[in-house]
């Protein structure tokens, strides 16, 4: 595999590095970048790492072309890219300097590992108020947990995010060179191309460790759902990249619009492709306003309304049962 | 029997599904299906994700014998946040998941 890293790559147009790469017969990895300013956002040096990391695992050291002495390439030696492929990049940059902005690039393997991260990232945030810490955490644990059940074969995930305090927006990517949503679902449903299959995987209760609608009993299907749900209310975009498959949830143009949820992704309003340069793996990533989750259990109001559409429930919503708090 | 989740987890952010079902596996579903009440208190848990609540819940929540699950789980001590959380898993674990929509027709249906 070869990429060649775009000079802009945020998730508004995330395409340009998604087309840039360029899948070889060898699990070997080569990377190139720009020799001027490049911005880039955390999915991408996910996807570098686990596919760097791929490449290591397969006997095959990773090749630069270049790494140029930029403030650029600087940034992805904080973020810990070049500590991950085992480069010494020679830039002589220290991790975490901007720590409060930044969370570099972490390997995680297992949920036990992605839980012990997600408390050590909370000194990082330097965050007063959890309520802002809080669903930057959620957003790590589905994520995560999602490419890491479906990548397969213990197949690790990477993770890295940036926040941007003047906006309050936080960029979060995963990665991982597994099997794929396609794969991972064909345990249980039968998909056209990846890019169903990407589909299908947002779906509340759709999981490939079953065919019943609901999940089992360890597993509900809707991570993604979730995550989907708050890039939308917060206004921001998500993208998912597997196999050949490309969805880009666009960012809502009004309130109202950022209102209504479909449990249905293809009732979205994103880009979608199916021709992509096939990613062995996948790569999701989001982008979220952490103000908007100040009243999280508003938000969750809506989230259980759109769970109800997709299902011609015997029971409605004044004959269930409630749960009894004390 | 009354279970502190902040002790089963270590923490105040509930999200190992291990944890969760290890939980529900050995202590609520045991309790359960010998018809003992269930308090599940969350004092002490800022957050909790969607993940950890069903693992913990819902197929608590589909019991039916010897007596509805629900009526035997008492929610304790629950910040708004987790109390959302738990009202999704609630009402969605009833739901009838087997006369699921055909792809394409929820597209007409939107939610606000």
């Amino acid at each position: 595999m070869h990429i060649a890293l775009p000079t802009a790559a945020r998730l508004q147009n995330l395409e340009s590095f998604s087309r840039r790469i360029t899948e070889t017969e060898s699990s070997a990895l080569s990377l190139s970048m720009p020799s001027t300013y490049f911005s880039l956002h955390p999915v991408v040096l996910a996807a570098v790492a686990a596919a760097g990391q791929r490449s290591i695992d397969a006997g095959f050291p990773v090749q630069f072309e270049d790494i140029p002495t930029t403030p650029s390439a600087r940034y992805l030696e904080r973020m810990g890219l070049f500590n991950v492929l085992g480069v010494d990049s020679g830039l002589g940059v220290h991790a975490l300097e901007e720590a409060g902005r930044f969370i570099p690039l972490k390997v995680i393997r297992s949920g036990q590992q992605l839980t012990k991260f997600l408390v050590d990232i909370v000194p990082l945030l330097h965050a007063d108020d959890r309520r802002q810490v809080e669903p930057i955490r959620y957003a790590l644990s589905e994520l995560v947990r999602n490419t890491l059940e479906h990548a397969g074969n213990a197949t690790p995930s990477f993770v890295a995010a940036q926040l941007y305090p003047k906006t309050g927006v936080i960029s979060i990517g995963v990665a991982d060179a597994g099997s794929g949503i396609r794969k991972s679902l064909s345990q249980s449903y039968e998909t056209d191309s990846d890019l169903d299959a990407v589909q299908l995987a947002m779906r509340p209760g759709v999981t490939g460790t079953t065919r019943a609608p609901g999940g089992t009993a360890d597993n509900a299907g809707a991570g993604l759902f979730f995550c989907k749900s708050m890039a939308l209310t917060s206004r921001n975009h998500m993208v998912i990249h597997s196999g050949t498959g490309f969805f880009k949830l666009l960012r809502a143009r009004s309130e109202e619009e950022a209102s209504i949820l479909y449990s249905d992704s293809k009732a979205d309003r994103a880009t979608r492709y199916d021709d992509m340069p096939s990613w062995p793996g996948t790569l999701v990533a989001i982008d979220i306003q952490l103000n908007a989750f100040a009243e999280f259990d508003m938000f969750m109001n809506y989230v259980r309304s759109a769970y109800n559409v997709d299902v011609r429930s015997t029971k409605r919503a004044n004959q269930k049962k409630t749960a009894r708090f004390e | 029997m009354t279970i502190k989740v902040e002790k089963e987890v270590g923490g105040s952010f509930a999200e190992s599904k291990e944890q969760a079902k290890q939980v529900r596996m050995q202590k609520i579903l045991p309790a359960l299906n010998r018809g003992e009440e269930v308090i599940l208190d969350f004092a002490g848990i800022t957050f909790a994700t969607q993940s950890f609540i069903h693992a913990l819940i819902a197929e608590a929540v589909r019991v039916e014998e010897p007596q509805p699950g629900l009526d035997l789980l008492v929610f304790r001590n629950c910040a708004a946040e987790v109390k959302s959380i738990i009202e999704v898993v609630v009402s969605y674990a009833q739901d009838d998941w087997s006369d699921i929509v055909p792809d394409g027709e929820a597209s007409a249906q939107p939610t606000t």
